[in-house]
Order: C-alpha cells, then sequence, then structure tokens
C-alpha cells in the first residue's frame, strides 16, 4: 500500500513537474518520545565460601563490582557443636524494572548504524538528519521520511502513525459558501465556491516506530486535527481553486506497546507527536533524482 | 481627521507595538544562523558527556514573568523561529541547547511546544535541567507536567546505548512461578 502511495507521489510529482504546476503536499517534524521498560537483575552473585559455611558476594575482576543476577541458589552448612549439623538451602530470585529512551537520535543511529540512511558528515553520522512526516495534499496519507539538511530524502517506511481502524470523535466545521456575480450589461454570469473544512479529533490511534528488533507496533490516545485550504492555480491562462490538505499537530500519547525483544517482550510507552503541517510544493520539496 | 491622518497614527502605532515586542524584556533573542552555518554545531554531532557551554546553562534563569500569548509577529517570522528551532536539534549535539531554550518561554504556545519536541528531538540529558526551569515558568500546570515529563524522559539512558552494550534485553533464567495478582481473574475482554 505504501510502496504504491510512494509511487503515486513521484509519479504526480513527476507528472505535475512536467506541466510546472504546482503537486501540494504538507509536512511536519516527527518527534519519537518512547521509553523501553525492561526487567533487570536486582541480585548480587552469592556462592559459598570454601568451608562451605559462609555466603560470599563474587566481585567482577574488570568492574571490581558485585555480579548483578537474576537468581542465587546455594547451601550453606552450620557447623554445629551438637550434632546434627544445620545445613540451609535458599533459592531466591529477584527483577526490577528499569525504563531506557527510545527517541529520534536512537532511530536515526539505527538507521545510519544499518545503512538503511547514507553515511553523512562525522561520526555517530546522525547531525542533520530528522524525521519528517510527509502528507500527499489529497488525502492526507501520512508517511515517514528521515530528511538531510542537503535535502537527501529515504523513505523509513517502519515508521507509521494514524487513525487506522480506530475509533475517533470529533470536532467538525463545514462550510461551503456559493457567490453568483452577474453582469447585466454582458450577460456573464461567474459563480466562485469557496469550502472550508475543519476537523479536531481524538481517538483510539497505532503507530509503529523501527528498532534494532523489529517494528514496535503500538497503540495510544490519537489528537489532532486538519483542514482544507483553497488554493488558487492558474493552468493555461485559466485560474482555478484546488483544496489542500493541511494537518495541524497530531499527536498519540498514553502510548503502551510491546517490544519483542530477542529473550523477551519489553514495555513500551511514550508519545509520537508531528508538528503542525506546512504546505510544500512536492516538486521543490522531494530531491531531483525523484 | 482626514485619511492620511488616519493613516499616519496607523503607521505610528504599528511602530511602536513592533518597536515594544522587538524591546520587550521576554523577546527571545534571535535566532542565529542554521547549524549548518555554525562550525561548532555541526563538528562531528558527538555527545559530550558534560554540557558544553556549562558556564551558560549554569546561569541562573533570568526571573522574567510569563506573560499572556500576544499577537504574533508577521508569520514569516515564526516560521524562521521554527526552522532555527529544528535545525538546532538535529545537531543532536548540546552544544545547541542554549538555541533553543529561550523559545521555552515564547508567548507563543507553538512555538513553545517546537521548542520543547525540539530539546527531546536533540535528546541529550543537559536538556532536562532547561525544561524543568521552564517548568517553573509555565503559563499552566498542565505545560508544566509536560515540561519535567520530558526533563525526566531526557534523563534515561539510551536504549540504543544500552543495547549495544548487550544490557537490554537480558537473557533472563526462568523467573518463580508468580503468585496470583490482584485483578488476574477477570474475564478477558
Amino acid at each position: 500500500m505504501k510502496t504504491q502511495l510512494t509511487s503515486t507521489l513521484i509519479a504526480l510529482t513527476l507528472c505535475s513537474s512536467a506541466f510546472s504546476q504546482a503537486m501540494w503536499g504538507s509536512t511536519g517534524a516527527l518527534t519519537v518520545a518512547l521509553t523501553i521498560s525492561y526487567e533487570q537483575e536486582a541480585l548480587q552473585q552469592k556462592t559459598v565460601n570454601d568451608a562451605g559455611n559462609k555466603v560470599i558476594i563474587d566481585i567482577d575482576p574488570e568492574t571490581k563490582k558485585p555480579i548483578p543476577v537474576f537468581s542465587n541458589a546455594f547451601t550453606i552448612s552450620l557447623p554445629n557443636a551438637d550434632l546434627p549439623t544445620k545445613t540451609v538451602d535458599t533459592q531466591e530470585y529477584g527483577s526490577k524494572i528499569s525504563t531506557a529512551k527510545w527517541g529520534n537520535a536512537d532511530i536515526i543511529r539505527y538507521l545510519v548504524d544499518n545503512d538503511l540512511i547514507p553515511v553523512k558528515g562525522k561520526a555517530p553520522h546522525i547531525a542533520g538528519w530528522s524525521l519528517i512526516v510527509l502528507y500527499d495534499g489529497m488525502e492526507g496519507f501520512p508517511m515517514v521520511y528521515a530528511r538531510h539538511t542537503d535535502k537527501t530524502m529515504v523513505e523509513v517506511p517502519d515508521i507509521m502513525l494514524g487513525g487506522g481502524e480506530g475509533f475517533d470523535v470529533a470536532a467538525i466545521t463545514d462550510r461551503t459558501v456559493s457567490t453568483t456575480v452577474f453582469n447585466p450589461t454582458t450577460g456573464d454570469e461567474k459563480t466562485t465556491i469557496v469550502r472550508t473544512y475543519s476537523d479536531t479529533f481524538k481517538g483510539i490511534g497505532s503507530a509503529s516506530v523501527p528498532t534494532w528488533v523489529g517494528p514496535i507496533m503500538c497503540n495510544g490516545l490519537l489528537t489532532g486535527s486538519y483542514k482544507y485550504v483553497p488554493k488558487t492555480e492558474t493552468l493555461d491562462g485559466e485560474k482555478f481553486t484546488i483544496e489542500v490538505l493541511v494537518p495541524g499537530a497530531m499527536k498519540l500519547d498514553k502510548i503502551v506497546g510491546v517490544l519483542d525483544g530477542p529473550e523477551g517482550q519489553e514495555l513500551v510507552e511514550g508519545s509520537i507527536s508531528v508538528a503542525a503541517g506546512v504546505v510544500v510544493d512536492l516538486n521543490i520539496f522531494f530531491p531531483q533524482e525523484f | 481627521m482626514n485619511k492620511h491622518t488616519i493613516l499616519g497614527l496607523a503607521l505610528a502605532g504599528s511602530a511602536l507595538l513592533c518597536a515594544y515586542w522587538l524591546a520587550g524584556p521576554d523577546t527571545p533573542p534571535p535566532p542565529k544562523q542554521p547549524a549548518a552555518a555554525a562550525p561548532s554545531a555541526q563538528a562531528g554531532g558527538t555527545h559530550s558527556s558534560t554540557p558544553p557551554q556549562a558556564d551558560k546553562a549554569s546561569q541562573p534563569p533570568v526571573a522574567s514573568p510569563v506573560i499572556a500569548p500576544a499577537p504574533l509577529p508577521p508569520g514569516t517570522d515564526r516560521q524562521v523561529i521554527l526552522q532555527a528551532i529544528h535545525e538546532a536539534s538535529i545537531s543532536y549535539d548540546p552544544v545547541d541547547l542554549p538555541r533553543i531554550q529561550p523559545y521555552l518561554s515564547h508567548p507563543d504556545p507553538e512555538i513553545r511546544v517546537a521548542a520543547l519536541n525540539g530539546i527531546v528531538v536533540l535528546g541529550h540529558a543537559s536538556g532536562a535541567p532547561l525544561l524543568r526551569d521552564a517548568a517553573n515558568r509555565a503559563v499552566s500546570s498542565q505545560e508544566a507536567a509536560l515540561l519535567r515529563e520530558k526533563a525526566d524522559y531526557l534523563e534515561l539512558p539510551s536504549a540504543y546505548e544500552l543495547m549495544k552494550a548487550k544490557k537490554l534485553s537480558l537473557p533472563k533464567t526462568k523467573p518463580p512461578e508468580r503468585k496470583i495478582r490482584p485483578g488476574a481473574n477477570l474475564p478477558q475482554p
């Protein structure tokens, strides 16, 4: 679907370039602020001394610190002048929740390290790259690109954001004004129709974000707005008006998702937001190679 | 009063408003040149462990009252500010945090949001104190809470760094059989 849309976008861009027509779309900066919560060892590795009567905490010879572990199992025998000897067998397990961030800089580092976007500049080669959402001006389908300040653009297909099949409630304003001017001298009649439409919504949304083990799929509370703005175009000296979709700021908040790590699942939380769309001519915004 | 007098008064009023806006105590400094033109900002984009320009960052915040959202300067100016924030953020270098910081208290809420997002995109822990400072002067408790939440976020370790250091997705020993948690027996929707 997305590849098809990319092709459509490029085709339309090329087509409109051929006729020197603007190909309107809009773009907004993407901000990813996710956290990944995972289980970490909460115990220190323990062994029993040679005499078998005392528990000692192992020290890592390199870090000179105790070695973290999830579990221990040890048995000590306590000498007792009066037989029998007392034996204590212990099994213990301990985990704690730790949290790390997964944001734009992490994603771009991942994309660079995995040759998904070109290496530019000095290590760690992330300066100048940003994540942007590009909406086509007709249906507002969002596509995410990594864009460099030198205007290199690479699609990042693993990032998606939208309402999908989710439920939402909306505040919609739709107004159509039709103005007719009649010139009794010439008998000419000209009708101008201007439609304004705006929609502010709140509902269930979903997103995917790339990671080193594949995309995170998550859901959350999607809020946003968009409107259609009339743009006047000229073709063969004739002026006409088209409607261009301009998304407002959009945010997927209260995200809950699961990262399927190699050793189990991790919890994903946070937010993903897109800045209000800025209308661009895709003929200019896309690099020449498109 | 003829139309020339009215026009003159209108122009004088506009000039006074512009002068007030330009000289106002809460007016952020004009954005610097884009990061591409600042060699220090592009010096590899490395993440230093200590906040550069610490002398500036450690200065006490200017005690300026938060003013209510005012009429925006011309739209082009807003776009210039948004672009400056964006360019500073994608250096991913804490050297550029001071370029974004003034806009955290800008009268225009869209610019404040862009500044917050810019610091989050930059992603360095050095941005956290700047957000907490802005939270103390935020226009609403909701905005203050958001700024503090993002400050906490910035101070978290990078998942990518942890993954590379093999400190994430740890191989676990078999966990013990869990006791029944509250609510565990609820029927699934």
